[in-house]
C-alpha cells in the first residue's frame, strides 16, 4: 500500500559516456531490475550513437568507420543507392566513359603508327553506357555490403531534423520513421550550380549528371566552365565525335589550384585533340530553340557580343552545398554566404554533437577529402583526436593526358612572398613514355629555396593521377626534393620522370 | 680539404622523419578552433578581432587617430576619462532629462494615457 505512495523513480541506469556525449534522451522502453516497465512514449524513435544524413562518400565512409569502432550507427540516404554523387553520377561513371572513349579514340586515331591495322570501328553508345552502369552498380552494391558487414544500418529515405537529436525520415518505400542519435553527421554533399537564364532539363541543357547519360553523340556541344568537370566531359564527347567548345570566364583552364604553366600546356594538348577554347569569355545569355541552343558570349571584361550555337550545352560552373529539405531551421543551424555549413576544426557545428563533413562544408569538393574528413570526424567522436592535412590534398583531372597536382602553385607562392625554386622534367625524355609513344607533358616540382622542402608538385602527362600519390606522401612527410631524388625508382617507369624532376630541383637531371 | 669538409658535415640527413605509431592525444584541446579550410580564419581572441573589426571605421582606433577631425560629441571622439566624473558633485543632483536620451523617461503613448485614466478599462474595451 505504502509502495504506491512512493514517488515513481526511473530505475538507475548508467549514462553512456563512452563517446563523450551523455545520453540526454527521454525515457525509453526497457525492463528495469525490478521487472517493471519504465514509462515510455508509444512511438519512441530508435536510439543510435551516430546518425549520418547522406550516404555519399563522406556518409558511407563515416558509417563504416563508426561501425568498425563499435558504434551503433544509421546512415540515411534518399537516392536509393549509396555512394552519392561520386559513385552514382560523378567520378565513377565519368571515369568509365573517359577510359572507354579514350580507347575508342585511340583505336581510331593512334594505331597505325604502332603497327596495328584496324578494320571498321563502330561506336555502340548503348553498350558504352551499359558498361558504365555496370561499374556503378557493382560499386554501389559493394558499399551496401560493406555497411552491412560493419553493422551500420542503411535507411533508404530523406532525413530532416525534427530536433537536435531526432531525424525524421520520409522512407522511400512510403511511411515515416524517426531515428535519434547522440551524434549526428550532416553529409548531404553538393549539387551542380545552375546557370542563371538556362533551365536544366538534363537532355539538351545538362549538368554533369546529364553529360554521363546522353542518348546520342551531339554534333555540337558547348561547355560553360573550363574546370575539371567541364574538361573531362568535353574530352569524352569530343572523342566520340562531337565538336566541343569550352567557354571559360577566367584566363586559364583547370580551375583554381592548377599551376598556370601546367594549365597552358594542358590547353595546348587538348586543343590538338580537337577541343576549342574561349577563355576570358562570359556567357551573357542563352536561348533554347527547338533545333539548337544559342548562347550569346562576350569578353569577360566586356566587348563585342558573339553567338555560339550548340545541340547540347553543359553547365559546369561549379557545385554548391546541398542542404535543401534538411530542416536546418528546426535546429537553428545556418549556412554561410555560399551555402556551406559553418564548422570548427573538429567538424562541429554550433550544436556540438552535430557535425558536418564533405562537400556540404568548407574545403575543396573532392571525394577523397570527404573520405578523410569522415574518418577524422568519427575519430573525434570516439577518440577525441582526428587528422586531415588540408595542405596535402591532391587534385586530379582525368583527361588525356591526366593532370594532377598537390600543394601550392607558383602564383600562390608568389602572392605569399615565399622564395622558391622549380625543377621540371618532360616525359619526352622518359624511357617508358618513349616506348609507349606517349610523351606529352611534364613533371614540375616547386620547393623552398632555402630548405629544399617540397611545396608543390604539378604533373601533366600519362599516369599523372597515380603518380601524384608519391608526391602527396612526400608533402605529407615534409620531404625535400633531394629525399625524392635520392630514392630509387624502378626502370623503365614513368615514375622516373618524377624522380628526375626532383633531381632538377636540387641538382641536375641525368637524362635531360 | 674537401674530404675534411665532408667529414665535418657528416652524412646527408633526410628531411623525412619517422613519426612512429600515432596515439590519440588525451590532452587534446576540445575548445572550438577555426576550421583549417574555412575561408577567412576567425580570430582566436577578442583582442585580435578588434584589430581588424570595422564599425563606422576601424574598431581598434579612436576617431581622432584616423586623421579626420573629431566631431564634438561624437562617440569615441574623446576617451571616457576626459568626459568627467560619472557622478554628480557633492550637494548637486542631475535632472533625469539632462541624461542622454536613452536614460530618459519614455513619453507615454495616447493608448497608455487612456489606459491610466480609465483605470485599465480601456485595455479591455
Amino acid at each position: 500500500m505504502l509502495r504506491t505512495l512512493l514517488p515513481r523513480r526511473a530505475p538507475a541506469r548508467p549514462l553512456v559516456t563512452q563517446f563523450g556525449a551523455a545520453n540526454t534522451f527521454g525515457p525509453s522502453l526497457g525492463v528495469s531490475a525490478g521487472q517493471r516497465w519504465r514509462r515510455g512514449y508509444a512511438s519512441e524513435a530508435d536510439e543510435k550513437d551516430l546518425v549520418i544524413i547522406g550516404g555519399g562518400v563522406a556518409g558511407y565512409v563515416a558509417a563504416i568507420k563508426a561501425g568498425q569502432a563499435g558504434l551503433k550507427v544509421a546512415c540515411i540516404e534518399k537516392r536509393g543507392s549509396l555512394g552519392g554523387t561520386c559513385l552514382n553520377v560523378g567520378c565513377i561513371p565519368s571515369k568509365s566513359l573517359l577510359n572507354n572513349s579514350h580507347l575508342y579514340h585511340q583505336i581510331l586515331h593512334d594505331t597505325k603508327k604502332r603497327g596495328i591495322e584496324v578494320g571498321d570501328v563502330q561506336l555502340n553508345l548503348q553498350q558504352f553506357m551499359k558498361a558504365k552502369d555496370q561499374s556503378v552498380e557493382g560499386l554501389t552494391k559493394g558499399v551496401e555490403y560493406l555497411l552491412k558487414k560493419n553493422g551500420a544500418e542503411y535507411i533508404k529515405g530523406a532525413g530532416a531534423f525534427a530536433d537536435e537529436h531526432t531525424v525524421q525520415i520520409n522512407l522511400n518505400e512510403g511511411g515515416e520513421r524517426s531515428v535519434r542519435g547522440k551524434n549526428i553527421f550532416i553529409a548531404t554533399g553538393s549539387e551542380s550550380t545552375p546557370f542563371p537564364g538556362l533551365t536544366i532539363d538534363e537532355k539538351r541543357v545538362i549538368t554533369s549528371t546529364g553529360a554521363i547519360a546522353l542518348e546520342q553523340v551531339p554534333k555540337k556541344m558547348t561547355v560553360i566552365g573550363g574546370g575539371i568537370i567541364g574538361l573531362e566531359m568535353a574530352s569524352v564527347w569530343s572523342r566520340l565525335g562531337s565538336e566541343v567548345t569550352v567557354v571559360e570566364f577566367l584566363g586559364q583552364i583547370g580551375g583554381p589550384g592548377m599551376d598556370a604553366e601546367i594549365a597552358k600546356m594542358t590547353q595546348k594538348i587538348l586543343a590538338k585533340q580537337g577541343l576549342k577554347f574561349k577563355l576570358n569569355t562570359k556567357v551573357a545569355s542563352g536561348d533554347v530553340g527547338s533545333d539548337a541552343i544559342d548562347l550569346k558570349i562576350e569578353a569577360a571584361k566586356g566587348g563585342k557580343e558573339e553567338s555560339l550555337d550548340a545541340d547540347v550545352v553543359l553547365v559546369a560552373i561549379g557545385r554548391r552545398p546541398y542542404t535543401a529539405g534538411l530542416g536546418l531551421e528546426n535546429v537553428g543551424l545556418e549556412t554561410d554566404e555560399r551555402g556551406r555549413l559553418v564548422i570548427d576544426h573538429q567538424y562541429r557545428t554550433k550544436i556540438p554533437h552535430i557535425r558536418a563533413i564533405g562537400d556540404v562544408t568548407f574545403g575543396p569538393m573532392l571525394a577523397h577529402k570527404a573520405e578523410e574528413e569522415a574518418v577524422a570526424a568519427v575519430e573525434y567522436v570516439t577518440k577525441a583526436y582526428g587528422h586531415v592535412n588540408y595542405g596535402a590534398i591532391p587534385s586530379v583531372m582525368y583527361t588525356y593526358p591526366e593532370v594532377a597536382w598537390v600543394g601550392q602553385n607558383e602564383a600562390e607562392l608568389k602572392a605569399a612572398g615565399v622564395k622558391y625554386k622549380v625543377g621540371t622534367f618532360p616525359f619526352s625524355a622518359n624511357s617508358r613514355a618513349k616506348t609507349n609513344l606517349d610523351t606529352e607533358g611534364m613533371v614540375k616540382f616547386i620547393a623552398d629555396a632555402q630548405t629544399d622542402r617540397i611545396l608543390g608538385i604539378h604533373i601533366v602527362g600519362p599516369n599523372a593521377g597515380e603518380m601524384i600519390a608519391e608526391g602527396t606522401l612526400a608533402l605529407e612527410y615534409g620531404a625535400s626534393t633531394e629525399d625524392v631524388g635520392r630514392t630509387c625508382h624502378a626502370h623503365p617507369t614513368l615514375a622516373e620522370a618524377f624522380k628526375e624532376a626532383a633531381m632538377v630541383c636540387y641538382d641536375k637531371a641525368i637524362h635531360y | 680539404m674537401r674530404a675534411t669538409l665532408r667529414l665535418l658535415s657528416g652524412q646527408r640527413q633526410p628531411m623525412i622523419r619517422f613519426v612512429g605509431k600515432r596515439h590519440p592525444t588525451h590532452h587534446a584541446d576540445p575548445t572550438p578552433q577555426t576550421h583549417p579550410a574555412a575561408p577567412a580564419p576567425l580570430p582566436n581572441t577578442f583582442a585580435s578581432y578588434r584589430q581588424t573589426a570595422q564599425q563606422h571605421g576601424p574598431l581598434n582606433k579612436p576617431f581622432h587617430s584616423l586623421g579626420t577631425a573629431p566631431a564634438p560629441g561624437r562617440i569615441g571622439a574623446q576617451p571616457a576619462s576626459a568626459l568627467g566624473d560619472v557622478r554628480p558633485a557633492r550637494g548637486e543632483a542631475w535632472d533625469r532629462n539632462e541624461l542622454p536620451a536613452r536614460f530618459r523617461r519614455r513619453p507615454l503613448t495616447p493608448a497608455e494615457i487612456e489606459a491610466v485614466e480609465s483605470g485599465g478599462a480601456s485595455v479591455y474595451a
